[in-house]
């Protein structure tokens, strides 16, 4: 090996073509996220998905020096949004639709995979367990992540599973599971939700 | 000590080291009753009178947002009301402190230090202290918008940097949350909380 110290080759996609969800047109698939940040233009989140969005879209561009200018746009656009918000969200991530990312700082998305209508909080890193390791984290669709929370490894988190504040995941996760602790342990949601302290005590 | 500490700091210490109650406590006004100058004054005080402290700006900026919407008139209202959207975005962006409009605050709220701090609770009373990396909101995100499933902070309430108040939860008066604890359950007056959930610490 000429580089040792280079980074460990991951088993994400490597980013040579347009991996945005099928289906659906660069502009439309916009519109949709910002949507899902509550139409505000002042949403970091959006912003970040749609950087996201537009560095996949530009390698649906074939000619090279059509690219060119774009991967440029792209990458300040991407530098940009690490500076300022902290979300650091590569366009070889794969994400599915509606993906929604509330407030920001201290985001590390930088290897995995997102399903659709996953909801994700600030301070969250999912990626690789440790130096010298492939396996990144798997996130299925309609999941919830609170902040803080960590996913490293090859993990896999099934549909609809709910992963509380300051988590970490250490194995896989069936589908609609509710996780919270370190070392992680199931959590009756509905059971925390309808505890009520009397409002006279 | 002290006398490594600058000549402002000193007389604050021997304030708050000493058994009597600081001025303020005596006054107890709610910071609705407040003029708004006498209350950004204290919120200045409290934040060491420190121009550039983060936390200072975030609350001054809420101040003039609770105000502003208490206006009759829109012509002042409106620019006012813009003036809020701007700087308290601009305090997002910059320093990573979300503290929204609905959310609301009693007086002398410390906010110590900067970065992924979101305050999205139904009330935080007096004296309250929150640090870096603090998250108060629903369990859910779905949630975020109704007031019943937001927390409740009561006053002298310390927060410790990274922890998590999710759900309509109250923390009792004067208990003190541990860093990185995630808080999902009531928490009593004057105890101490820590670890993911948190658990009551015996003293």
């Amino acid at each position: 090996m000429i580089f040792p110290h280079a980074r460990p080759r991951v088993d994400v996609s490597v980013g040579d073509r347009n991996a945005n969800p099928a289906g659906i047109g660069f502009l439309s698939l916009v519109k949709e996220d910002l949507k899902t940040h509550g139409g505000s233009l002042l949403s970091p989140g959006f912003w970040t998905v749609a950087v996201h969005r537009f560095g996949n879209w530009r390698m649906s561009i074939k000619s090279k020096p059509l690219r060119v200018p774009m991967t440029a746009l792209y990458r300040v656009a991407y530098r940009g949004v690490v500076a300022m918000w902290g979300i650091d969200l590569p366009y070889n991530v794969k994400v599915g639709r509606r993906f929604r990312l509330g407030h920001h700082g201290c985001m590390v998305l930088g290897a995995g995979e997102f399903g659709d209508d996953v909801t994700i909080s600030h301070s969250i890193t999912v990626g690789l367990n440790r130096r010298n390791e492939t396996k990144v984290p798997k996130i299925g669709n309609h999941v919830e992540l609170g902040p803080g929370v960590c996913i490293v490894g090859g993990v896999k988190i099934g549909d609809g599973c709910y992963v509380g504040a300051n988590t970490v995941v250490s194995r896989d996760l069936p589908p609609n599971s509710a996780v919270l602790g370190i070392p992680m342990r199931p959590v009756n949601l509905d059971g925390l939700s309808r505890q009520r302290r009397d409002p006279e005590k | 000590m002290v006398s490594e500490l600058s000549p402002r700091a000193a007389p604050l210490l021997s304030q708050q080291d000493g058994n009597s109650p600081e001025p303020e406590a005596k006054d107890a006004r709610t910071a609705e009753a407040l003029p708004l100058h006498e209350l950004l004054a204290e919120d200045f005080r409290t934040h060491d009178g420190l121009w550039l402290e983060p936390g200072f700006w975030a609350v001054a900026v809420h101040r003039l947002g609770a105000r502003s919407q208490r206006l009759k008139s829109p012509v002042l209202r409106r620019p006012l009301a813009l003036a809020h959207q701007v700087l308290s975005t601009g305090i997002d962006w910059l320093w990573g402190i979300n503290l929204p409009a609905s959310t609301e605050i009693g007086r002398r709220l410390r906010i110590w230090h900067h970065g992924s701090i979101l305050l999205n609770a139904r009330a935080i009373g007096n004296d309250v202290h929150i640090r870096q990396d603090t998250t108060l909101g629903p369990l859910r995100d779905r949630d975020a918008s109704r007031p019943e499933c937001l927390p409740v902070l009561e006053d002298n309430v310390d927060i410790g940097s990274g922890a998590c108040v999710l759900g309509g939860v109250h923390v009792g008066k004067g208990s003190f949350v541990g860093a990185n604890s995630v808080v999902v359950q009531e928490v009593p007056a004057g105890a101490t909380v820590f670890g993911v959930p948190a658990r009551i610490i015996p003293r």
